[in-house]
């Protein structure tokens, strides 16, 4: 039985399309190695001709992956090289040997781990935790989980010096609340004693992706998309949406200098991983929503006096030129002597292979081979930034990975400063019809139809045959899985508790509780709505009705903020704070701990 | 016969044309390319768009008596141009289908319209030429309705359709005082909203404004040919251009046909060939090459709204309070302390914006009417704050308390 599971498993994923995400470079420039989200795997290439020499299986959804260097350096040992892999959807970091591509050993870590760093003067992974926002270290010798690192929400991406500080990345900005201006911060570990040493802040952006270090003077450079949440989106020239930028983080310095990676008519979206040439003059940076790699000057970034605010012209005193390459671009690595640059396209299921030293030359190295279905060509419209005008922004950079940036958003077509609204999430989006908080859009055809080329993209949007396409992809969106239900359906005791009260009839002191304000009235069916709108008492000044859509309620605990407009910043103030009348269930007869139990509860949706 | 002589004599007096290229132009005796903005006829003496391919060139209309202004279609089939049937007649726009037929006729102005362009959603929009000023309009190349996208007066031609889907215009607004204003560039949408000016003015004239296929538009500045790179603010001149005249034709492949003034006339100009012009104005010229058709746009009018609604952010210091001039009114409104505000106005109607001080004093004012759509909402960055800038993220003060069940 156990070899037909895992029959069924491996056929899966070679039924799979690959999802190269990142990679790295071995020392010697022989060998690729590249995590495929879609198939829970890493590949190893041969980075010459582009052959596989070798797979090995890990957990589900792996992504970071880093490459042990000292073990490498002794040329004659490259097999016990290890690469270290994170499994997001499993919660592990994998130690493999990385000739043998041979699984050695995995340790837990936080939840949805996403990126991983790794420092060998003091034998430690690192791994930066999603969901939990915090960072794992896991430390090599004993195989244990040494701590976690409380960083803050969002946290994803990291870097090591190779002198003992780690800096991390989120892709959730801090929330002072729901109308303040979004602001993030590089967060810098010490390797050794583990204490946040500083957390830099980058003003204005929403979500971080990697970081890179450049060079021994430790300037950090950190790709983000800066949203303009807090003003209408009524037109989306002059960085009117999103501005992609690049924050450049020089120490002693106390504010990074903001350079955007956009042309004034011509945006670079999503500005997603990085690589810096070995002597430091050239960055390379991929943008996702772009399919391009953006070539920057590096010495020129550091020269660059930036005026007042964004200045989109900026971009042409540094940028050398935008490389077109394949789909999704997110992963990039440089051989070791600097002339290749290797670039995982996710969506292509591709690297592109690009001779800096031949004009840019570039081939392509096939991982896949399935041609793409109406899902995977909906996912490929749905990360690409060619609708929006000027190319600023795609479903995807408020949808980030395909479920949300945590910001509240002031759309136009209601008019301005009214109906503002937090952007939803986007699992079981298929069973939790209308859309829109208001619930105008009866299906995804219209929301991402003619509604969000009018008012979204303010170009010609998705139509046709590819809106059909990208509906099937939206409707095809798994959940992550849920971290606090158990695995055998059970529930913990504060959790029954939860449910108890999540079902109740009555009050605490007796009372009936009308059925309209029983949670599972409006939360019923299989992803908790019931599809109507309801008034829970949560209108503002600025709403022109108070009737919401009733939103659903799987992996809630996964979510940035509640209620429609982002106000409630716990699922706790949903149930105090914003439920002082009881109209959103009654609530005010429970105690801190019973509240406390029904979120727990709510967790496990 | 008589048309028969004409397209004979045309091909007699051909100019050596490169076989490879395929391209249309407008050839005239006389040629003055800014008497529209004053009212008057740009080909006095009549025009003839030409069509060269294959080696041969030919009348592309010779049943009409003048034809200028051609523009090709996308896929490269049809050719789109203003024309009369006799000389007493005002210019229409019209339309040729390349694989025969006669010329067929899209417009019934009462005036010349001229320079037409294809829009996508098989739309056209053209220059209406008024007493006093111009109007842009689009319609449908299968009739339909006639829809007018400017409503300040002013002398406003239709250059290009860019990539993105908006209306490149040369030309100036009406100005408050009555002045003659230096020709520029300015943006609108396909349906009239989103007006701004392309780039920060300029001391010369600037016509002639086309995109080539890297995304550069490319223009006439004063005497010279220059461009706007879609990564810069400023221009950037082609001193060694000299004598050219915009629009530029580009290839696709970096080159471009151009005219070039010459003693007697213009001769168009591609790579070191030079197309003779036998003492004629050979202008105008657009490659017949199939194209990217640039992005549909569609329109977000609120249509439930008969006003518009500006927000202002980032006004001057100094600025307490904003002016609307209207057609014999105006209107005002608080800026706020971070240097938002936020007001309603009428659409479809000229407006002039005004900043004044705490003692009600003009610390700046727009010398041009512009206009907003009925259900346009607008976000204005400062005054004269060029397109490079972007907004700061922040909530504006003018919208913390916003009625929501205002118009």
């Amino acid at each position: 039985m156990r070899f037909l599971a895992l029959f069924i498993q491996v056929i899966a994923a070679w039924a799979s399309y690959s999802d190269p995400e990142e990679l790295v470079v071995s020392r010697d420039g022989a060998a690729l190695y590249v995590t495929c989200s879609g198939r829970d795997e890493v590949v190893k290439l041969n980075a010459a001709s582009g052959a596989v020499e070798g797979r090995v299986r890990v957990g589900r959804r792996p992504r970071g992956l880093v490459l042990s260097e000292s073990t490498l350096r002794e040329a004659s040992l490259q097999e016990a090289a290890r690469l270290y892999v994170v499994d997001s959807w499993d919660d592990f970091v994998e130690e493999i040997d990385a000739g043998k591509m041979a699984p050695l050993r995995r340790f837990r870590v936080g939840m949805e781990p996403v990126g991983v760093a790794l420092d060998e003067g003091v034998n430690r992974v690192f791994t930066a935790n999603r969901i939990s926002g915090d960072v794992s270290v896991v430390d090599l010798a004993s195989g244990l989980e040494a701590a976690r690192v409380e960083v803050g929400p969002g946290a994803s991406y990291l870097a090591s010096d190779g002198h003992g500080h780690i800096y991390v990345s989120r892709i959730y900005p801090n929330a002072d609340g729901p109308r303040e201006a979004p602001v993030n911060e590089i967060v810098e570990i010490d390797a050794g004693s583990l204490r946040v040493v500083t957390r830099k802040r980058i003003e204005g952006a929403g979500a971080v992706f990697h970081v890179a270090v450049m060079g021994a003077s430790n300037v950090l450079l950190a790709p983000h998309l800066r949203p303009m949440n807090l003003l209408p989106t009524a037109r989306v020239e002059h960085g009117g949406v999103f501005v992609n930028a690049l924050a450049v983080i020089v120490p002693g310095v106390q504010a990074p200098r903001i350079l955007p990676l956009d042309a004034m008519e011509r945006a670079f979206a999503q500005p997603f991983g990085m690589a810096v040439d070995p002597d430091i003059r050239r960055v390379f940076v991929t943008g996702s929503g772009a399919d391009e790699v953006a070539v920057l000057d590096a010495r020129k970034l550091l020269k660059v006096v930036p005026g007042a605010g964004v200045d989109l012209s900026a971009a042409n005193q540094y940028l050398i030129s935008r490389i077109p390459v394949g789909r999704d671009p997110r992963g990039i690595a440089l051989s070791p002597n600097g002339r290749t640059l290797y670039v995982a396209n996710r969506l292509d299921d591709s690297i592109s292979v690009i001779d800096l030293g031949r004009k840019n030359e570039q081939r392509v190295l096939r991982i896949g081979s399935l041609e793409p279905d109406a899902s995977r060509r909906g996912e490929q419209l749905f990360y690409s930034a060619r609708f929006a005008f000027g190319r600023q922004f795609s479903c995807a950079s408020c949808h980030l990975d395909g479920i949300a940036d945590g910001l509240t958003w002031d759309f136009e077509q209601d008019g301005f400063g009214t109906d503002i609204v937090s952007t939803k999430s986007m699992e079981a989006l298929a069973l939790s019809a209308p859309y829109k908080w208001n619930g105008s859009n009866r299906d995804l055809e219209t929301e991402c139809g003619i509604m969000a080329e009018r008012y979204f993209f303010r170009s010609e949007g998705i139509r046709g045959r590819d809106l059909g396409d990208l509906v099937t992809f939206l409707k095809a969106l798994p959940a992550r899985p849920n971290r606090w239900r158990l695995k055998d359906g059970a529930l913990t005791e504060a959790q029954a508790r939860g449910k108890q009260l999540f079902d109740r009839a009555r009050t605490v002191d007796g009372r009936v509780i009308f059925s309209p304000l029983r949670c599972g009235t409006c939360h019923s069916g299989p992803v908790y709505t019931s599809g109507q709108l309801a008034d829970v008492g949560t209108k503002k000044e600025t709403d022109r009705t108070g009737s919401f859509d009733t939103p659903q309620l799987v992996n809630v605990a996964y979510k940035r903020n509640f209620l429609h407009d982002g106000s409630a910043q716990t699922l706790q103030e949903v149930f105090t704070r914003f439920n002082a009348k009881d109209l959103h269930g009654v609530t005010s007869d429970l105690s801190g701990s019973q509240i406390d139990d029904l979120v727990e509860y709510l967790k496990t949706l | 016969m008589k048309v028969l002589l004409l397209a004979v004599s045309l091909a007699i007096a051909a100019p050596r044309v490169p076989t490879q290229l395929r391209y249309v132009f407008t050839r005239a005796e006389s040629y003055s390319p800014q008497a529209w903005r004053d009212g008057g006829e740009r080909f006095p003496a009549g025009a003839t768009v030409i069509i060269a391919r294959d080696g041969v060139t030919e009348a592309l209309a010779p049943e009409l008596d003048s034809s200028a202004d051609p523009a090709v279609s996308w896929d490269a089939k049809r050719v789109l141009f203003s024309g009369r049937q006799t000389r007493s007649d005002t210019w229409q726009i019209w339309e040729k289908d390349l694989s025969g037929g006669a010329a067929r006729r899209i417009s019934s102005c009462d005036t010349n319209c001229i320079n037409p362009l294809y829009l996508p959603g098989d739309k056209v929009v053209y220059t209406r030429q008024m007493a006093g000023g111009t109007l842009i309009e689009s319609a449908g190349l299968r009739g339909g309705a006639v829809r007018r996208l400017t409503f300040a007066g002013g002398y406003l031609l239709t250059d290009d359709v860019l990539a993105d889907g908006r209306i490149l215009l040369e030309g100036a607004l009406a100005s408050a005082n009555g002045e003659r204003r230096p020709s520029d560039l300015f943006v609108i949408y396909p349906d009239g909203t989103g007006l701004e000016s392309l780039r920060c003015a300029s001391a010369h004239d600037r016509t002639g404004g086309r995109q080539t296929s890297s995304g550069d538009i490319v223009f006439q500045d004063g005497e010279k040919l220059a461009r706007f790179g879609t990564a810069y603010k400023e221009q950037s001149d082609f001193g060694q251009l000299s004598g050219a005249i915009a629009p530029v034709a580009d290839d696709g492949e970096g080159r471009w046909l151009f005219a070039r003034l010459s003693a007697k006339g213009a001769n168009l100009v591609v790579g070191r060939s030079t197309l003779r012009g036998a003492g004629l104005f050979n202008v105008q010229p657009a490659m017949l090459r199939v194209g990217t058709q640039p992005r549909d746009f569609p329109s977000g009018l609120l249509k439930s709204r008969q006003v518009a609604n500006a927000l202002g952010v980032e006004m001057v210091p100094d600025a307490r309070k904003v002016r609307v001039y209207l057609a014999g009114a105006t209107r005002e409104a608080t800026i706020e302390r971070d240097g938002s505000f936020y007001i309603s106005l009428p659409g479809d109607e000229p407006i002039r914006f005004e900043l004044l001080d705490a003692q009600g004093r003009s610390i700046a004012s727009e010398n041009e009417w512009i206009w907003m759509r009925k259900g346009e909402q607008r976000i204005c960055n400062g005054c004269h704050v060029g397109p490079e800038r972007v907004a700061r993220n922040r909530l504006p003060d003018a919208l913390r308390h916003i009625n929501p069940s205002a118009p």
